[in-house]
């Protein structure tokens, strides 16, 4: 009867132990925030030169941060021109030329400004380029001073120039400025709002309601031409451009890609995210990060483009664009950057 | 799954060798209607006029069900003082209009018994992929429907003893696994449940119960990285039931059976971001009626019919609206009670 007993009881715990489920596992990725770096304004744009982010910070300004050891390193409200000192308003676009230790910005539906910054807390003023409703640039260093710059302009198309260093004296005071040399503008009858190249073949723009443009450069610095024009659904912002293809943010009809054969033959292209407001996309690898407004950013698995897997929406607050810097992913909120640690 | 049917069945098998008794099984089938299975709101009939794809595959609210249903029990052990029974369970399900909705559920019980109403039992019961309806996959999307479905496994270890030559008391805990089928699995719940149950025999009707069950369910995935579905969903929860069977003097019928299940469950959420379970909680009311008529020794034809009601309770008059809805359900289910004894 003792037996009974105890292996009746010895079977129970067995089957208590041994009876449990495991749960199912989501192929989504996760993520961890390791950091966020306040920077007052809203973050709006990021360039990275080397392990120090200069940031768009809005109606702050420019910011510089070292990101290994997560502190400002500089920060400007506004800067001297003839001697007065004028505020920003809301700078919404920078980029860096760290060889020719220039910091390039724009604010909203503006110009560009160019600066001269060579670390420490102090932004020289030089002058101002392209011209105003610049929605977007991308600018390449190409000798000591020089650059050329592609700009996508909401009014005008898509401008391109040279700019060289020129310095003069004139009654003991040096005037720095970069002039525009050779290029020209051309003519799309859409309205550009986003531009990607990269630096060597490519150039591609997103014209708003009339879709996206693929150029075909030479070599940097020459004349781009036009490949072709595919419409999109909704309104292209932003583009991202890969070795195979072209990335496009289609604010509220989500995002696209196309091959960039489909821009010479058939125009095929591959919709995604239908159902959220892109606006904007970066890429590393197959890794795809879209930046979503007020709902933060959807990562999507990016290795056959054709087929991008959804792995994820994250609130990390109201997100304007992302870049990727090493392992680590970096997004431009309201609340600052927040340096993002992707777990695969 | 795979695993759990080779418990069962190895139990089964076991059972069926050892022993030197019979096997008493049962089969039945059940016919039944569903009137509202996707458990809608009034607000979601109206939106599933202007937007079909909340109804997932079905075109209909309501549906028709079919279930075929098996049970077999054997005494291992059998003498004057004490027995080891083994009782193995398994139906089928399907919503015949409700296409997603086809399920199976099972389990077994291993009871030890040393006198009248003295017994310990453990229980297993699987519930396989049981389909709620489509909801919108908030990891991906803001608007992407997919088919929410979940498996249970609940173990529970149930104690009985006799209290007076009239009454009863069970009592014990059980722990139920609800794991959500992808993409829902940030639904996941652990639950940790105890229970206890009163029964009065009265003479010459039938029998009264009443039975209480509190629950605590545990949802991790708010501890997870942050997604737009990653909130808290754990809650609280107490069931009081209350059956009762009458058995004598009963016109025509073998046994009338009513009964009243009320479930309290509580939300913990309390963050502002997710206003669909911050502070809230519903009463979960569900109202049996059964007649069942023995035609024959071995055959017998049961009709229930339960109505239900969830009223929920929230800041938010939205989420009370959503997730309020009634629903009714009407069976009739035939047993057939066989023996097998090779002895």
């Amino acid at each position: 009867m003792i037996n009974i007993k105890q292996n009746t009881l010895s079977l129970i715990i067995f089957l208590l132990l041994f009876g449990c489920i495991d749960p199912n596992n989501d192929d989504l990725w996760s993520i961890s925030i390791d950091a966020t770096l306040e920077t007052n304004g809203f973050a709006r744009d990021i360039s990275m030169n080397g392990n120090n982010a200069i940031v768009a910070a809005g109606q702050y300004g420019i910011q510089v941060w070292d990101l290994d050891g997560q502190s400002m390193v500089a920060g400007f409200t506004g800067y001297e021109e003839g001697g007065t000192f004028l505020e920003f308003s809301d700078v919404a676009l920078v980029d860096v030329d760290p060889d020719n230790d220039l910091i390039l910005a724009s604010e909203s539906n503006d110009d560009v400004k160019i600066f001269h910054y060579g670390g420490g807390d102090s932004l020289f003023y030089r002058n101002t380029v392209m011209s105003a409703r610049t929605k977007d640039f991308v600018s390449f260093y190409t000798k000591p001073g020089q650059f050329v710059m592609y700009s996508a302009d909401n009014d005008d198309g898509m401008k391109w120039h040279y700019y060289n260093l020129d310095t003069t004296s004139s009654f003991g005071i040096e005037f720095i400025e970069w002039t525009p040399y050779g290029g020209s503008e051309i003519y799309t009858p859409g309205k550009p709002l986003g531009i990607d190249s990269d630096g060597s073949n490519y150039i591609a723009m997103a014209v708003d309601q009339l879709g996206v443009e693929l150029f075909y450069i030479d070599s940097l610095g020459a004349t781009p031409v036009l490949i072709n024009r595919i419409d999109t659904e909704g309104n292209a912002e932003k583009v991202a451009l890969t070795a195979e293809g072209v990335f496009v943010a289609c604010d509220d009809a989500g995002a696209l890609y196309v091959p960039k054969d489909s821009f010479s033959s058939e125009s095929v292209s591959y919709r995604f995210a239908e159902d959220l407001t892109v606006d904007h996309i970066s890429i590393k690898g197959s890794t795809a990060c879209l930046t979503l407004g007020s709902k933060g950013i959807a990562l999507y698995d990016v290795s056959d483009p054709t087929g991008p897997k959804e792995k994820g929406i994250f609130p990390v607050g109201y997100s304007y664009t992302s870049i990727f810097w090493g392992d680590k992913l970096l997004v431009c909120t309201r609340e600052g950057i927040q340096i993002i640690t992707i777990e695969q | 799954m795979f695993r759990f049917i080779q418990i069962a069945f190895t139990l089964f098998f076991i059972s069926y060798l050892w022993g030197g008794t019979p096997l008493d099984y049962t089969i039945g089938f059940t016919g039944g209607y569903d009137d509202n299975v996707l458990r809608f709101s009034k607000d979601e009939f109206n939106d599933a006029a202007q937007d079909l794809s909340i109804m997932g595959g079905s075109t209909t609210f309501d549906s028709f069900v079919t279930k075929l249903s098996f049970q077999a029990t054997k005494s291992i052990i059998y003498s004057k003082y004490q027995n080891l029974d083994l009782k193995l369970l398994f139906t089928s399900s399907d919503y015949r209009n409700t296409p997603e909705k086809k399920y199976w559920s099972g389990g077994f019980d291993i009871a030890y018994k040393w006198g009248s109403y003295k017994n310990i039992k453990y229980s297993l019961r699987h519930l396989d992929r049981f389909y709620l309806r489509h909801y919108t996959n908030r990891d991906i999307s803001n608007d992407k429907l997919s088919p929410c479905l979940f498996t249970d496994r609940n173990q529970s270890l149930m104690l009985s003893q006799r209290i007076s030559k009239l009454s009863w008391m069970n009592f014990g805990g059980g722990y139920l696994q609800r794991y959500y089928s992808k993409p829902f699995t940030e639904f996941d719940l652990d639950i940790v449940y105890y229970k206890a149950k009163l029964n009065y025999k009265i003479k010459k009707i039938g029998n009264v119960a009443l039975q209480v069950n509190h629950g605590r369910a545990v949802n991790e995935s708010h501890f997870l990285p942050e997604r737009p579905s990653s909130f808290n969903r754990s809650y609280e929860t107490i069931e009081w039931y209350a059956p009762i069977k009458i058995k004598k003097k009963v016109p025509f019928f073998s046994e009338i059976g009513f009964s009243t299940r009320l479930e309290k469950r509580v939300y913990d959420a309390e963050d502002p971001n997710d206003p669909l379970h911050a502070g809230r909680s519903h009463l979960d009311s569900k109202y049996d009626i059964w007649l069942k008529k023995n035609i024959t020794e071995i055959v017998n034809i049961t009709f229930s019919t339960r109505y239900r009601t969830r009223q929920t309770d929230s800041e938010y008059d939205w989420v009370k609206d959503l997730k309020s809805f009634e629903q009714m359900q009407f069976w009739l289910t035939l047993k057939w009670d066989m023996i097998y004894d090779k002895y």
